[in-house]
């Protein structure tokens, strides 16, 4: 009696162990909802029936949640299978150097036959590690990206702001800076904080190839690598950044303020950098209700960070990974599945209104506004006021936008990592300063170029040197 | 002796400022919590007292979708009871035997548990055991365990209990106590003060962690309160820091949640605890001194 409940426990643990290593399990960051669970249930069952795959979902509240908790697992090495990741968040280019993803070429076209065909090559390129294999897969919104500046529409005309100058170069800009200051004394004219200044916008004007890091490839000499901090230009753009806060077209205190979104709503700012969107006026007068000019900078590029923002890697743990390159398969190729993960279950969480469009329920118990972290936004069912031609247009952009040159070539930092951290301490002291233009290069900049010396960051830029060398040399 | 009758009205003087200056933050922290953010900015600034007419509009949101916030304290509260009801019964306990000086493995044991101390074995294996070894993830286990044996307050009780006369135990022995009803009975009750202080700061410490959560909790449901504050405001970093690189349907989903409701949580949190206080403040003057200078 006793032996035979003994072998039936013993059975069932098999059994119970049997299937959970045939289940695939999804992490991803994720914004709790009291729904949660019924929508997940839902969408394990919509997979089985599919594909006949188990699937867990295992969503974790808030980004900062998911990278903390997601390096300590991939460290420990828990088993898992599908990881999210991205390159501002549990960063994947990382991750890979830690080695704790598959390489995915193999399995890509054999598995996800659909979405592999659906993402341009020039993409997959982009996301090639330096070891020349793909290990993610990205998400497709729209990926190419262009910086640029809102103008406050009626301050622009009021003091006429010529935009075409501007787009031209960005230091047309300072007499209409000048003429906002001296008209609105309410008003400062760049919107620059903490966390956001507007000198990012600006670096189309560059004449650079590419940064990396410390590091920089000039348009001028495509195969030399230098130090980014002593080019002329640089210099010239530290100055002009410095003369505009010193006259006041920066608010003086503007390390303090930590979100300047509500400031912006309140009026408080005549101009602020931006990232180029589709009817990008239309998007900011909804976010911020006020009217306003667009400059676009440079050409719309397909660059690293419009394709890595959201994507997926197989865990090196995975127990089958065949199995989750298929989950991952019918997440970015099936309308429905896509659909309930993002906006969860059709009549209750919402309703359909046209073949292609949705309204959400009102506090239905399912909202979590992120339909990016689960891959191709492209199939998700349209919201109220979302223009039925944004895939197409995203499809457009794509296939007009240029590859940046060396887009695909990673710098892999490892090898110098004692001089990247020096480097790092150096740069917290001076990042905001930099950004907010207090730093004065005349002033500061001979005391970090010694410090630069000190830490013997050449060191860095030989490594560039050597990676994009070795990288020339494979192209050919 | 002249000086007797002044020094009170300096010394209250002084911890009313010092009082001021603790309160001003709680005062502004609630006033930005009923007001509208934009508002503060067009108004010029923060104040200290609210402008205009107090809006409730973040508590309203808040308790409309209350789920979340009650889950999250019925978590922290049974790991506040059980951790520190448990914890304080393993300390004294262990306090106790180690502060016996018949006890023949008291070095042994001292020199194990101040060797944990300094030297622990690091993060990553601490979360295997856990985590894998003990299969703890999700559980209450995982919350209260780990925290359940502090070695400073076994090392602080362990002093105090030391000052209790030896004579004490061995009257006891004599009636024919047993050594746990010579804790419970003769030892707890003469260190009074000294336990309410430890209870005390286990019931902050399992209060206010977030840290065993961080490692160890996933599911939304047995999230403590403090790592249901700690994730809103940490994603709001994230968010803030690095806007620009994120997707471009994320920029416009609006994922900061306003200053006023962001306040109003830590008041939610923070609320009990200040009224827990007070409880304890009898005993706590009294066991400040504790493991100070033998009297």
């Amino acid at each position: 009696m006793r032996k035979s409940v003994l072998t039936a426990v013993v059975l069932s643990l098999a059994l119970v162990g049997n299937a959970f290593a045939q289940t695939v399990t999804m992490h991803f960051p994720f914004s709790n909802q009291r729904d949660s669970e019924k929508v997940f249930a839902a969408a394990s069952q919509y997979v089985k029936s599919k594909i006949g795959i188990d699937v867990q979902f295992v969503p974790y509240d808030g980004f900062d949640n998911y990278n903390q908790k997601m390096i300590l697992q991939t460290t420990a090495g828990d088993v898992m299978d599908l990881l999210w990741t991205s390159h501002w968040n549990f960063v994947y280019t990382d991750q890979i150097a830690k080695n704790s993803f598959l390489p995915l070429d193999d399995l890509l076209p054999k598995y996800m036959p659909t979405y592999y065909k659906y993402v341009p090559k020039a993409v997959w390129d982009i996301l090639r590690y330096s070891d020349g294999k793909i290990y993610t897969v990205p998400f497709m919104e729209y990926p190419v990206r262009q910086n640029g500046m809102w103008f406050k529409k009626d301050l622009a005309e009021k003091y006429k702001l010529d935009v075409k100058a501007v787009e031209k170069d960005f230091r047309a800009l300072e007499p209409w800076l000048a003429a906002v200051k001296k008209g609105e004394p309410q008003i400062t004219p760049l919107a620059v904080g903490a966390n956001t200044s507007v000198s990012w916008a600006f670096e189309s004007f560059a004449p650079y190839v590419q940064v990396f890091a410390n590091s920089v490839v000039l348009k001028s000499n495509p195969k030399k690598v230098v130090n980014v901090w002593d080019q002329p230009y640089n210099v010239e753009f530290m100055k002009t950044m410095n003369k505009w806060y010193k006259a006041g077209y920066v608010r003086d205190d503007a390390f303090t303020v930590k979100d300047i979104a509500p400031e912006v709503k309140a009026l408080k700012y005549a101009a602020g950098a931006t990232v180029i969107s589709p009817d990008a006026e239309a998007k900011f007068k909804a976010e911020n209700g006020f009217d306003v000019v667009i400059a676009r900078f440079g050409k719309p590029m397909v660059a690293r960070d419009s394709v890595a923002g959201s994507q997926f890697a197989v865990s090196r743990t995975s127990k089958n990974p065949v199995n989750a390159v298929k989950v991952l398969e019918l997440l970015d190729s099936d309308k429905v599945f896509y659909n309930l993960l993002s906006y969860g279950i059709e009549g209750t969480h919402f309703k359909k209104t046209g073949a292609n469009t949705l309204a959400k329920i009102a506090d239905s118990g399912y909202d979590p506004n992120m339909t990016w972290v689960f891959g191709n936004t492209h199939l998700a069912y349209l919201q109220p006021g979302v223009s039925d031609k944004t895939v197409s247009e995203a499809q457009t952009a794509l296939k007009n936008a240029e590859l940046k040159l060396y887009a695909d070539f990673v710098f892999d930092q490892s090898p110098i990592k004692t001089v990247e951290a020096a480097w790092g301490t150096i740069y917290t002291e001076i990042g905001e300063s930099l950004g907010i233009g207090i730093f004065d290069p005349a002033k500061d900049l001979p005391g970090i170029l010694e410090k630069q010396k000190k830490i013997e960051l050449n060191k860095e830029i030989a490594e560039v040197q050597k990676q994009l060398d070795a990288y020339l040399a494979k192209k050919k | 002796m002249i000086t007797n009758r002044r020094t009170p009205v300096f010394l209250h003087l002084f911890f009313l400022v010092l009082c001021t200056l603790m309160l001003l933050p709680l005062l502004s922290v609630f006033t930005i919590s009923v007001s509208d953010d934009v508002e503060i900015i067009k108004a010029g600034g923060y104040s200290l007292l609210p402008r205009g007419e107090w809006k409730w509009d973040a508590y309203n949101l808040i308790f409309k979708n209350p789920y979340q916030i009650l889950q999250a304290y019925q978590v922290t509260l049974l790991v506040t009871v059980i951790g520190t009801a448990g914890s304080v019964l393993l300390v004294s306990g262990l306090a106790y035997t180690l502060s016996r000086r018949d006890y023949r493995r008291r070095k042994a044991v001292s020199f194990y548990l101040f060797f944990t101390m300094l030297f622990s074995g690091g993060l990553v294996p601490f979360y295997i055991l856990v985590a894998r070894v003990l299969d703890w993830r999700d559980s209450y286990f995982a919350l209260i365990v780990p925290a359940l044996i502090n070695v400073w307050n076994v090392f602080v009780l362990r002093t105090n209990f030391q000052r209790i006369p030896g004579e004490l135990i061995e009257s006891a022995k004599m009636d024919g106590a047993s050594e746990f009803r010579i804790l419970f009975q003769i030892i707890l009750p003469v260190a009074t003060p000294a336990m309410a202080t430890i209870a005390l700061f286990t019931a902050f410490g399992y209060w206010n962690d977030w840290w065993l959560g961080l490692l160890f909790i996933n599911k939304p449901d047995m999230n403590p309160l403090q790592l249901l504050l700690k994730n809103m405001l940490s994603n709001i970093e994230v968010v803030l820091a690095r806007m620009n690189d994120m997707p471009q349907s994320l920029r416009a989903a609006n994922l900061v949640p306003t200053e006023a409701i962001r306040m109003a949580m830590c008041l939610i949190a923070a609320g009990p605890m200040l009224l827990a206080f007070p409880f304890f403040q009898k005993y706590f003057v009294k066991g400040l001194t504790v493991g100070a200078v033998k009297g």
